[in-house]
């Protein structure tokens, strides 16, 4: 094999460079996730956990509103959403283990209600779930994508929204987060 | 929906050892660095996927959809031993003896991964114990000790130190085998700070520790091995 010669071997790391440079910089000055959600509203019970409540906009809102005081996590999934599958055993774990200082509730959306309940039984979900049929929770929430996490403290601000599937390490940093 | 921070990910990590790591040893390379090692990160990357999907979710292993998200989970040692075998299996084919080329590789690799480590930075952020001293990972409120940077820092020690020794006459092998009991040390010991969910150790604690004990008893036998086959020749 012939050797590359010095000068052209010099720029290609230079457009190597250059392309990680635009690259980087790309997602280092990316937009930060909207924030500015706050919930209103008459307090509303928590549904049973277990089920699935159909719950409107809301009554959604309501429920949070309820939960002031205690740290809320709110996750939006749908049945037929690969990293949901992922990630809801991690969330369960998480109910489980930290049940008493963080709740948790998931938003199944955009889906048909008894493929959810499959979901859930298939995963063995515990922590409570609401149904969101009309669409509004997800548009209220401003959804991007499945799955989508928001994290609220327990002065009901929504203090960060991830989008996509979440791993153990960015789960955990929330709830050091929440406590700290 | 485009994942900017892995894409960066893995800019970074293919691009900044193909610039800043010296050339490898050319009798090692049949070809350029990116072409020899960008087929065992491949093979590393879906066995690494399968792996995490067959533990996790079994179900899934049938669904491309379901297999193609590698931010959901990619086991490492798993993807690390069939990188490895990827090698060794091209190795043959280009009549280079595998240990030769595997040592060559050891400094870009451990580099590439502590680009991986290190660009959390440009992921979510990099998660830790909270600490007065630490950065503020993506949406969160608390700074916190980036054990993933400091980990990086270790990996590319590691990287200076297997590569100087390899110059000054370590055998391919103990290389290599040093490289990997160093890797999963450092693995190991980052995980006791990583955030985790629950009590007990997490699956990538453990098996960086077994892999630590295992590896570290491979290259004390390697290195004994060696020092006899030496002494019977002084002899």
């Amino acid at each position: 094999m012939e050797a590359e010669p010095p000068g052209r071997r010099r720029r290609t790391k230079l457009f190597a460079a250059a392309a990680l440079l635009v690259i980087v910089g790309f997602a280092v000055t990316r937009p930060a996730n909207n924030t500015s959600f706050r919930a209103a509203g008459e307090p509303v019970a928590l549904p049973a956990s277990g089920r699935l409540t159909d719950l409107s906009a809301d009554q959604f809102e309501g429920v949070l509103v309820g939960l002031r005081g205690t740290p809320v996590i709110v996750n939006i999934w749908a049945s037929w959403c690969s990293p949901c599958r992922t990630e809801t055993p991690l969330l369960e774990r998480t109910w489980r283990a930290h049940g008493d200082e963080v709740m948790i509730i998931g938003v199944a959306s955009k889906d048909v209600a008894a493929r959810s309940r499959d979901f859930m039984d298939e995963f063995d979900v515990t922590f409570p779930n609401v149904f969101d049929s009309s669409g509004e929770i997800r548009a209220r929430l401003g959804l991007r994508g499945f799955p989508t996490t928001y994290v609220f403290g327990a002065d009901g601000t929504l203090r960060t929204t991830i989008v996509g599937g979440l791993t153990e390490q960015r789960l955990a940093a929330v709830l050091e987060d929440l406590r700290g | 929906m485009i994942d900017v921070g892995l894409l960066a990910s893995i800019a970074i990590v293919l691009i900044v050892p193909a610039i800043f790591v010296p050339p490898w040893p050319t009798s090692a390379a049949a070809t350029g660095l990116l072409d020899t090692a960008g087929g065992a990160l491949l093979i590393g990357l879906i066995v690494g996927r399968f792996t995490a999907v067959a533990l996790d979710d079994p179900g899934s292993l049938t669904r491309i959809s379901d297999l193609m998200i590698i931010r959901s989970g990619v086991e490492f040692w798993p993807g690390v031993g069939a990188g490895m075998a990827w090698m060794v299996w091209r190795s043959n084919r280009d009549h280079i003896a595998p240990a030769q080329r595997l040592a060559a590789l050891t400094a870009p690799a451990l580099v590439a991964w502590a680009c991986y480590e290190a660009s959390c930075l440009v992921r979510d952020g990099c998660p830790g114990p909270l600490s007065s001293i630490g950065l503020r990972p993506d949406g969160l409120i608390q700074p916190m000790f980036p054990v993933d940077v400091v980990a990086a820092a270790a990996a590319v020690g590691a990287a200076i130190a297997t590569r100087r020794l390899h110059r000054r006459g370590m055998p391919n092998l103990q290389v290599v085998a040093l490289a990997i009991t160093l890797l999963a040390m450092i693995r190991s010991v980052a995980s006791i700070w990583l955030p985790h969910i629950g009590e007990g150790l997490t699956r990538q604690h453990k098996t960086s520790f077994v892999i630590a004990i295992a590896a570290t008893a491979v290259f004390v036998a390697i290195r004994i091995r060696d020092r006899r086959a030496t002494g019977i020749v002084k002899q």
